[in-house]
């Protein structure tokens, strides 16, 4: 599928730049991950079928995003950079103690970024950063809204709000 | 918990691009007529005119055909961009640990805080290899340049050059204005490199910093002043113009 690049720009670039800047919080980062969104769009343009461009876009995007955070975390000597806080916070947010909240987004964020797959990553991060049902979460990932369930069961990232909604 | 009548972002971004699913547009009947909705969507709008108003197209697209370039190219041929980069910041690894030990030759204020200061790094790009630039070093119209910084911890500042013929381009961030976060603790490049244009005389990199918010006017009182504002603080190359 070849992609008329200032087309595609033109209609998704705020899309897409607004997805960064949610993650990163950060304009010159949000930016960067929204040249490097397009980037993987051109690049890839040959293998992709079927999704619409919104939905892909916002896909690719957030994946990229995620890569930065986790390449920066990496780097850090910190247990949790000052990169992840938005994230942190917003996890925190939604549960319902404040003692354990930090806890259990600390211990979400490990999920995220250490040996859980890509695909449950993005399905964590459209679930509870994101806050999509479960409909809207399958439908982008194109799985049944039983087996993004079953996902993130398995994912188990924040016990209280995971077990009243999931 | 999500609230079962707001329509999420995407869902939200889906229907301003008439891409919502009609499936999921059926299970969000009312939601999707709701004024809150209508609020969001006319927000969108006017986030749309920010957006290309703060961000040149041309310029943009022009930088991701560059990067896709390159990409497409290492993914071929194993060397790309991110070689440069990664050749730059095993650089500036070795360079970093020089700092510690050699006494600081820039003219630049003292730093706060666990013996790292501030500073800049210029490179160039010269064919598949990258050269760290310091300070006097000759340059030429159509050097292809890259700057990074590092700052010891989170701060403001901006990143400027001035040539000899005292023209100011802003390079961190791309347009006078308020002071930009600056991340600390490791080297960041800045996104873009760019190509050195026929100046006179020399070009000198300037990287300006506080630990509080500041603006243009302050950027500018600095530079005509020439002396140390007591809450900014400053780093600076100098590149000779060949």
């Amino acid at each position: 599928m070849q992609i008329d690049l200032e087309s595609y720009y033109k209609k998704y670039g705020p899309m897409v730049y607004r997805r960064c800047l949610k993650m990163l919080e950060t304009e010159a980062r949000a930016a960067e991950a929204m040249q490097d969104t397009f980037v993987q769009l051109l690049v890839h343009q040959e293998s992709l079928r079927g999704d619409a461009p919104s939905s892909l876009l916002y896909k690719i995007a957030t994946r990229v995003c995620l890569n930065i955070l986790r390449t920066e975390r990496r780097r850090s000597a910190e247990a949790i950079p000052a990169s992840d806080e938005g994230i942190l916070e917003k996890v925190a947010a939604l549960t319902d103690s404040a003692g354990d909240s930090r806890f259990m987004a600390r211990d979400f964020l490990s999920r995220i970024f250490h040996g859980v797959e890509e695909s449950t990553a993005l399905m964590a991060v459209l679930f509870f950063f994101d806050e999509m049902t479960l409909e809207e979460i399958a439908k982008e990932v194109k799985m049944s809204v039983s087996g993004v369930r079953k996902r993130l069961r398995k994912f188990n990232a924040v016990a209280k709000g995971l077990q009243e909604v999931v | 918990m999500k609230d079962p009548n707001k329509l999420s972002d995407l869902s939200l971004e889906k229907l301003h691009l008439g891409e919502l699913d009609p499936s999921l547009a059926a299970l969000y009947r009312e939601p999707l007529n709701s004024a809150e909705t209508q609020d969001r969507l006319k927000q969108l709008q006017n986030r749309d005119q920010d957006f290309f108003s703060r961000f040149s197209t041309h310029q943009m697209l022009t930088q991701i055909r560059v990067k896709a370039e390159k990409t497409s190219v290492a993914n071929k041929t194993g060397l790309s961009f991110k070689s440069f980069r990664s050749l730059a910041v095993v650089a500036s690894i070795l360079i970093v640990s020089g700092v510690f030990l050699i006494q600081d030759q820039f003219s630049r204020n003292e730093n706060r805080v666990k013996g790292l200061r501030s500073y800049l790094n210029v490179y160039r790009k010269m064919g598949d290899s990258v050269e760290r630039l310091r300070e006097k070093a000759g340059v030429r119209r159509g050097d292809l340049v890259q700057v990074s910084y590092v700052v010891p911890e989170n701060l403001f500042g901006v990143i400027i050059s001035v040539d000899g013929a005292n023209h100011v381009t802003w390079h961190f961030p791309n347009r006078p204005g308020e002071a930009a976060a600056l991340r600390g603790g490791s080297e960041v490049f800045l996104s873009n490199s760019f190509e050195l244009d026929d100046s006179p005389k020399f070009e000198r990199f300037l990287l300006i910093t506080s630990a509080d918010r500041f603006g243009e006017e302050a950027v500018h009182a600095f530079l005509k002043n020439n002396v140390s504002q007591p809450d900014l603080e400053s780093y600076t190359i100098t590149l000779k113009r060949e």
